[in-house]
């Protein structure tokens, strides 16, 4: 039978080579979620060394809870926020139209998808650091409440009334009170 | 679809395989093996990464958010004729935005944008220092100016780490987009000859609402949404003021809900106030980072 993470965090206390098994299940997603968050150069810097943490911290790790993910969804998460202005930045998009002169017949499809596109990533800048955590663990990383309030070690209400705040102002912030223009606004772009 | 499958359709990042993460396990398993080093040299390690990290991160700086237009006391037209079609409503917004003393501001101000506690100062120009600064819970960020095809690049603490990077400047004033109607369509439509209405409409929208465009820019702009088939005036629509909007149909295959989108112009001086449901707080050149208008 597979070993739980649980299992394998308490076998690399005694042989710490057993940690890196804990990387194989689970780097590909925390990669990505870094990557998301903070684009891939930042991720690929940044995956060992939330590893790295995890294992500083595994003695502390819980043994009741078999699955790690919310555990080390949360070292990732901290480590974006060390990052905050990295982050801020990446989401501060450029307008469709900033290249005039140069790109005049450039395809128009194109642009228009950037431009909607501009517009929630525009919308994901304006939201708190501690409502985007919320809403890219569910929307990206679809985490449950549980695992999201595990991860940031937070109550699940306090989960959920961020989340519903973060969705209001993306929904606010693409200039809609009502989901379906914001979909009208990323169809057929 | 609701607003979390938006978010989660906005990103396609793949998931890298064992082999692309090979050099970061090897990194953990290089921290994790001395054992006699102990904790110290796990932290050792992992302080190298932080530091590897902040010096490799490539930031880019692109402002943006939602700019809008700013409340300037606009010349009414003089018409009083009533507006029945998108074309009259343009062709008024056009004359507005003509007729307009248009705010000239210098290339060192900042346009400044208020929503609700979004706040932004962008710069003019494109090569001065920008403040971006999300909520009150949270740090502003500065976006730095582009000078001579180079920008700075600044670690987690906004400090400069002493690299540069390639750039072209990011300008909030847009004197540089064309001023006739021919120019913009051109540019609207792109190769794409069959492009359907939303596309433009959405486009226009776009334009108006990231940047500042000054009056021949804005007019040129409304004119040629003029030619653009299938846009409709609605009466009667409030954008923190009342007003009067120009929407296009919803395209074909949208949800059976959706909604289309409405700019909303002054009802009098037709100037552009924001779209149905997102007026802006304010707007404006101000002369420096930090100050509010």
């Amino acid at each position: 039978m597979t070993a739980t993470d649980a299992e394998l965090i308490e076998a690399s206390l005694r042989v710490p080579e057993e940690f890196a098994l804990l990387f194989d299940r689970h780097a590909p997603h925390i990669q990505r979620y870094l990557a998301r968050r903070l684009g891939q150069q930042a991720a690929d810097d940044l995956l060992a060394e939330a590893f790295l943490v995890a294992f500083s911290k595994r003695e502390r790790y819980d043994s009741s809870r078999p699955d790690a993910r919310p555990w080390l969804y949360g070292i990732a998460t901290n480590l974006v926020g060390q990052h905050r202005r990295e982050e801020v930045r990446r989401h501060q998009v450029h307008p469709a139209t900033s290249h005039v002169g140069d790109h005049a017949d450039r395809v128009a499809a194109d642009v228009t998808a950037q431009a909607m596109r501009s517009m929630l990533t525009g919308a994901l800048a304006v939201l708190s650091t501690e409502d985007r955590d919320v809403l890219l663990l569910v929307a990206w990383e679809q985490l449950s409440y549980l695992e999201v309030a595990e991860a940031l070690a937070i109550p699940v209400g306090t989960v959920r009334s961020r989340l519903n705040r973060a969705r209001r102002k993306v929904r606010e912030a693409l200039g809609t009170d009502n989901h379906t223009e914001v979909e009208e606004l990323l169809n057929n772009g | 679809m609701d607003d979390l499958q938006l978010v989660r359709e906005l990103d396609d990042t793949p998931l890298k395989s064992a082999d692309q993460l090979a050099a970061a396990r090897a990194q953990l398993v290089a921290g994790i093996k001395p054992r006699r080093r102990g904790r110290a040299g796990v932290i050792a390690v992992a302080t190298i990464a932080v530091a590897a990290a902040a010096a490799a991160v490539v930031v880019t700086v692109l402002p943006s958010g939602s700019p809008d237009e700013p409340r300037q006391d606009a010349t009414p037209t003089g018409s009083t004729a009533p507006v029945d079609t998108a074309v009259q409503l343009l062709n008024h917004a056009a004359a507005a935005a003509r007729s307009k003393p248009d705010e000239v501001p210098r290339p060192d101000q900042f346009y400044y944008v208020r929503n609700g506690e979004w706040e932004g100062w962008l710069s003019v120009d494109g090569t001065r220092d920008g403040r971006i600064s999300t909520s009150r819970a949270d740090e502003p960020v500065t976006t730095p100016g582009c000078v001579n095809g180079t920008r700075k690049v600044l670690d987690k603490y906004d400090k400069p780490t002493g690299a540069t990077e390639k750039c072209t400047p990011v300008r909030a004033y847009r004197d540089d987009l064309p001023t006739t109607a021919d120019d913009v369509l051109r540019l609207l439509k792109g190769e794409d000859k069959g492009r359907p209405v939303n596309s433009y409409g959405k486009d226009v929208l776009a334009m108006v609402s990231f940047s500042y465009l000054p009056g021949p820019q804005r007019a040129a702009l409304f004119d040629a949404a003029t030619q653009v088939p299938g846009l409709t005036v609605v009466e009667d629509v409030s954008s923190g003021r009342p007003g009067i909007g120009i929407s296009w149909p919803v395209p074909e295959g949208s949800a059976p809900w959706a909604e289309p989108v409405v700019m909303v112009f002054d009802k009098d001086t037709y100037e552009y106030l924001g779209t149905k449901n997102s007026p802006q707080d304010a707007a404006g050149f101000v002369d420096q980072v930090g100050d509010r208008v």
